[in-house]
């Protein structure tokens, strides 16, 4: 269980999290939707601990992450696989080096058994021929992938998707919509997934919160948030022009 | 006047707080040597990008080093008649300061920012927040094989440039002021004590350290994209550039104390 209590963040002079507050459940898959630059990343930063909150509180488990120190951070971080929007992959190593990188700096396993499970996440988002490319080969739907196997690579409890399918054409859109959501069937995993695909938000998501000036102002099941009443959340999902939304 | 104040006072804790950063960072490098075997490829390709590479570019600079410190002063001496001293102004003024100082720039302005571009292009494309995500120390992967190679090469480096830039005064001194290289040699010989060659090892090993530290934290501290990795590698230069002339001083003043 994930909690984020009335969660404050000032970054230079912007307010970027102004109360924030939900909860997800164990097993649960949470997208959270918003424009660009209102505060998603930010968001999963604070969640990893890579960002410390002005004010409020996080919870994972019940623990208050935010007084951790170095050592339980480290712990805590070890129950995450995070996908970063840019997908991070480390430039100088190859894709499937990329992949075993956690497997290498955390497990005595051999190489070979490090380089199967590598390659069985790789086959997971169909990047199996890609294997022995360099990052820089790649195109950015590709790099997300590969960013999302080695999140998975460990078989972490917890999963954090920043934006998985922005760069995508729509057939592999699918295709990773519904590996997430195997992967919560099968695995029981929480998921939380940052957005602005509304097409994957209502694919995968068990509950849809939208983040708007700092805080969520709409959460519910795709269904109630399809029928919202809330005149900005109905112009940022139907994506018209006309609306209390600025430019 | 007050802005002015608040300006410098700003400035100075800036300075404070980098300085803070960039000696607990070298602390932690060091401490993680300890998984160096763990490490031995990363930081064996590091000395071979920082030392072996670094080698065409010492040779250049110290050879022509060691000749123009020949020339000047040789034809200053010759006045005197004592130009047959040349070997020995030329050895020990390569290993006492010239090696090292010569060496370090070249080192600050190649490797430091280097290391100060890659590890910040790492920085601003979210790669180091990655590494700390999946757990990884980002000193321990990134710092120590950098700081390492560099404070083990740095030495390496400078006595090869003593070396090479002695020779480069020999040369000069048998074409230009026809000294014989028997004479030149034992004259190098003779002044050189084994302190001054140590002396200046020691100073390289420090600069060593002093670079890759300012080249590794400016790079982990840089902001703002593209323009904050560019800031980052510009700073790594100019700072350690600094650095490595103050603690010069101070370096000389302290094995001129002691020996
Ligand atoms: N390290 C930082 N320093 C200053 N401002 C930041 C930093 N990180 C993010 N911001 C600002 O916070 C806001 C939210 O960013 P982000 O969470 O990345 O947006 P998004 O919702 O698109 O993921 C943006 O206005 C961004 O400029
Ligand atoms: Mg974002």
């Amino acid at each position: 269980m994930i909690e984020f209590v009335n969660v404050h963040k000032t970054l230079g002079d912007r307010k970027v999290l102004d109360g924030l507050t939900f909860r997800v459940e164990r097993g649960e898959t949470f997208v959270i939707i918003g424009r660009s630059g209102c505060g998603k990343s930010v968001t999963f930063k604070h969640l990893v601990g890579l960002l410390k909150p002005d004010a409020g509180s996080i919870r994972v488990e019940g623990q208050e992450t935010t007084r951790f120190r170095p050592r339980e951070m480290l712990e805590l971080r070890h129950r995450f696989g995070m996908l970063f929007q840019s997908a991070a992959l480390l430039n100088w190593l190859t894709v499937e080096e990329n992949v075993a990188l956690p497997l290498r700096e955390h497990t005595r396993l051999p190489p070979s058994e490090i380089l199967l499970r590598a390659h069985a996440k790789l086959d997971l988002v169909d990047l199996r021929d890609a294997a022995r490319k360099m990052p820089s080969e790649l195109s950015g739907g590709m790099k997300k992938r590969a960013g999302l196997a080695r999140a998975l690579v460990r078989e972490p409890q917890i999963v954090l998707y920043d934006e998985p399918t922005a760069g995508l054409d729509p057939v592999m859109s699918a295709r990773i919509n519904r590996l997430v959501r195997d992967m919560q069937g099968r695995l029981g995993l929480t998921s939380i997934m940052v957005t602005h695909d509304m097409e994957s938000a209502y694919a995968v998501a068990d509950r849809i919160g939208m983040l708007y000036n700092g805080r969520l102002i709409e959460v519910g099941t795709p269904d109630q948030v399809r029928k919202t009443q809330n005149p900005i959340v109905r112009q940022f999902i139907t994506g018209s022009l006309e609306g209390p939304l600025g430019d | 006047m007050i802005g002015f104040v608040e300006r410098t006072g700003h400035r100075v804790l800036q300075v404070a707080s980098h300085t803070g950063y960039a000696v607990l960072l070298a602390a932690d490098g060091f401490y993680w040597v300890r998984s160096a075997w763990q490490k031995r490829e990363v930081i064996f390709q590091q000395v071979l990008i920082c030392g072996v590479l670094s080698l065409p570019v010492v040779l250049l600079v110290a050879i022509f080093s060691g000749m123009v410190l020949a020339l000047q002063t040789g034809m200053e001496m010759a006045k005197f008649g004592v130009e047959g001293q040349i070997g020995k102004i030329v050895a020990a003024s390569m290993c006492r300061e010239m090696g090292p100082i010569m060496t370090a720039i070249i080192i600050a302005g190649r490797v430091g920012s280097a290391m100060a571009a890659e590890l910040g292009t790492m920085k601003v494309s979210e790669e180091i927040d990655a590494l700390e995500v999946m757990s990884i120390s980002p000193v321990r992967f990134l710092v120590m094989p950098r700081l390492l190679a560099l404070t083990l090469m740095c030495p390496v480096l400078t006595a090869y440039a003593d070396l090479v830039g002695t020779l480069g005064g020999a040369v000069v001194g048998f074409y230009q002021l026809r000294i014989p290289y028997p004479e030149y040699f034992r004259n190098a010989l003779d002044v050189l004590v084994p302190m001054d060659i140590i002396s200046g090892l020691i100073k390289a090993t420090v600069f060593g350290v002093v670079i890759a530290t300012v080249g590794c934290s400016q790079g982990l501290q840089a902001e703002n994209g593209a323009e904050g990795v560019g800031r980052a590698t510009r700073n790594s230069v100019v700072i350690a550039f600094i650095l490595v002339i103050i603690f010069n001083y101070f370096l000389t003043s302290i094995t001129r104390h002691f020996f």
